[in-house]
Formats: structure tokens, C-alpha cells, sequence
């Protein structure tokens, strides 16, 4: 069952999703339901013999564009609603054993397409009011499926992190008139220190308030607060800096980078955020070669976050490694 | 870039989106999204309609 519970400590809602316990698990291979349908062979989610991006709604959503019933009675104080939203799972490539790093710039491209026409869509169904777009990679991220993915989840309210971005970037702008995006990517290419890449549309920064010894930002340069809004020379660009990222990621111990990437953005209302900007963050769980950074009680419990490392020395670490 | 895509409905009535690029895909790619059976054709984003697809451009066309 799934519904909205609300939480009136927090004021945030938590979607309860029961029915995702018995999602698919580490299927053996041949049992891929993200590969293309073999003639004669195991019918996957993609009945076609190829296939470029697909994507396509998930068969275990937390989000239903119709929702069931709750399956408790809320109160006044504890609200429930119906788990109203939209989950799609994008499958970046046919190739079972490939990642995005690894893919040709076209495809990172092409990519960068789809999900600017997946915003677009999503955005027009009245009960979407935020377009979250991220991928989960890695089993230390806890993913069950290794076939290269990432997911959109079309909420039907503004996610409390964005929410709070967005908050702060008002109130900045409210005092100083102002982009607090901006302001700090002026700081940030006058200091220099924390720059991993930039070209002329986006700079990648490990920010000076990381969590992550690793974390990296994409800040869009432009006032663009959704990846809709973005030409095509800017598309190119993303898909530029976001490959030179990920292959960073991937040379800096010789392995594939476990991460999780998330976009924020401006909510799908359509309304002026000019106040806030487009920008993508990776959160890769590892501090060193052998050793996670685990989200333990200072993190998970108070909400502060404690790096064992100084963003200035991972920036370089990150700058120093290729792609250069 | 160009792209095209076809939405097709799953048995159980999820929908399924194939994304199409006519620059980058490799023959076996171009050959099984023309033999999808879709409800509509339609241009991707930010992509101006070919010679052959203008016909086959819906008012979706973003």
C-alpha cells in the first residue's frame, strides 16, 4: 500500500510504499528487466531487440498518477493522502555492463535531451509540483539493479531539501537583490581553489560547504533554473562537464564510482524562480579507496554533516585527475 | 540534435517511451524503433521537424 503521511514535527511528508519490499532484487543475468526482449528470451520491461534511452513507469512506484486509497485514516493532527506522483525509470543504454561515464558524449547528449522532455512532460499533469531527476549507482548506495538507470520521481509537493534551497535562495535575494548561485560561483572562479572543470555554460565545484569529501556540484553559469530552459549549445555543455565529472570519478581509484546524482531545479508550477539556478550534485559515498562515509548519527539525527576533509584538497585532487 | 520518440502502452497500462536518434543510433538501434507499433510519433525536444517527419509531427511537438 502506499499513501502521504504527514509528519507535524518536521512538516514534511513521508510516502509509505509496502508494495516496493518485493521489488526486483539482484536479478541473475538473463533476468535483466532493463535489457532489450531476446527473441525467445525472458520478457524484460523493453520489448524491442534494441533499444537507444527508454523509460518507462516503474513497476514498483512509491507515486501512482492514480494513486490507491490510504490504507490508514488520517487525523487533523496526521494527515494521510493518496501517494499521487509519477515514477519513470530511464534506461541509458542497451548494454548491461555499460555506465554513463563510459558512454559516447552523443549519448550523455541525447540524454541531457531526455530528461529536459521528461521535465516538460511531467511538469503538465496539475498534481506535479516538483520533477526530481537523480540516478543511484552502486550497491553501496543500495541499488538492487545494476543495469545502468536513473529514475524521475514527479512528487506531488515541493521536496523538502529543494524547498529549502529554494527558501534561502528567496530570502538572499530578498536582502541583497541578488542570486546566491551566482554569488557563489563568482567567489568560487575568483578563488579558484575548489573548481574541478568549467566551460562556458557550467562550472563543477567541489563546494565549500561539501558533506561528502567528494561531493561535486554542476552550476549552471546561465540564469536558468530548469533544464528545459537550457539551448542546445548550453545541452552540450552539460553533457561535456557532466562526462568529465564522472570520468574523473572513475580514474580517481581506477573503478567505477559509486554516487548519487540529483538535479534541483525549479518546481514545474511554471512560475518565476529567478532567484534560484539549475545545478546538479553528486554525493559519492567514499572518503577514501576503502572507506565509506556513513550518514550516522550527527547526519541522519541532527542534520549535520561532518567531513573528514577539506573540499579545497579534494577539488584538487579531482582537478589533477583526467580528463584534465 | 534531433531526437525522436514513440509511446507505447504495457499490458498493465504503463507507458513506455523510446527515445530515438537518427545522428547516433546503430542499424540495429534505427531498425527496432521503426518497428515499434506507437500511438503517436513525435519530435523530441528542442529539434526542428525533418523533411520526412514534419508530416508525422503531432501538435505535441515541443
Amino acid at each position: 500500500m502506499s499513501e502521504l503521511r504527514w509528519n507535524p514535527t518536521l512538516e514534511e511528508w513521508v510516502i509509505t510504499a509496502t508494495q516496493r519490499q518485493d521489488r526486483t532484487f539482484f536479478p541473475p543475468p538473463g533476468y535483466n528487466p532493463l535489457a532489450p526482449t531476446q527473441l525467445g528470451g525472458f520478457p524484460t520491461e523493453i520489448p524491442a531487440p534494441s533499444y537507444e534511452i527508454a523509460v518507462f513507469e516503474n513497476k514498483f512506484p512509491s507515486l501512482r498518477s492514480h494513486p490507491l486509497d490510504p490504507s490508514v485514516q488520517g487525523t487533523e493532527l496526521m494527515p494521510v493522502l493518496p501517494a499521487q506522483g509519477i515514477c519513470e525509470v530511464v534506461c541509458y543504454t542497451p548494454d548491461a555492463e555499460g555506465e554513463l561515464a563510459r558512454l559516447p558524449l552523443a549519448k550523455v547528449e541525447e540524454l541531457v535531451y531526455v530528461w529536459a522532455d521528461r521535465f516538460e512532460e511531467l511538469s503538465t499533469h496539475d498534481f506535479v509540483k516538483y520533477v526530481y531527476i537523480f540516478e543511484n549507482k552502486g550497491k553501496e548506495i543500495g541499488v538492487t539493479l545494476m543495469h545502468p538507470h536513473g529514475q524521475i520521481y514527479a512528487f506531488p509537493f515541493v521536496p523538502p531539501i529543494p524547498a529549502k534551497e529554494m527558501g534561502a535562495a528567496r530570502r538572499y535575494f530578498e536582502r541583497t537583490g541578488r542570486n546566491v548561485f551566482a554569488d557563489i560561483l563568482t567567489q568560487e572562479m575568483a578563488d579558484g581553489r575548489r573548481i574541478v572543470s568549467q566551460n562556458a555554460h557550467f562550472a563543477a565545484v567541489v563546494p565549500f560547504y561539501a558533506r561528502y569529501p567528494y561531493e561535486v556540484h554542476i552550476i549552471a553559469r546561465g540564469e536558468r533554473t530548469a533544464i528545459s530552459e537550457f539551448d542546445a549549445g548550453e545541452r552540450t555543455a552539460l553533457s561535456q562537464i557532466l562526462k568529465t565529472v564522472m570520468e574523473k570519478y572513475n580514474n580517481l581509484w581506477n573503478r567505477s564510482m559509486p554516487y548519487i546524482m540529483l538535479m534541483h531545479q525549479r518546481p514545474s508550477d511554471g512560475g518565476d524562480y529567478g532567484f534560484y539556478r539549475f545545478h546538479i550534485e553528486f554525493y559519492p559515498p567514499y572518503r577514501t579507496p576503502d572507506k565509506l562515509k556513513f550518514l550516522a548519527g550527527s547526519e541522519a539525527g541532527a542534520g549535520a554533516f561532518i567531513n573528514d576533509t577539506h573540499a579545497e584538497a579534494t577539488a584538487q585532487t579531482l582537478r589533477e585527475t583526467p580528463p584534465l | 540534435m534531433r531526437l525522436e520518440k514513440k509511446r507505447v502502452l504495457k499490458e498493465d497500462g504503463r507507458y513506455l517511451v523510446y527515445y530515438h536518434s537518427a545522428e547516433s543510433a546503430s542499424e540495429e538501434q534505427r531498425k527496432a524503433f521503426e518497428e515499434i507499433a506507437a500511438e503517436a510519433v513525435t519530435v523530441g525536444a528542442n529539434c526542428e521537424p525533418t523533411a520526412e517527419s514534419a508530416g508525422k509531427a503531432s501538435a505535441e511537438h515541443v
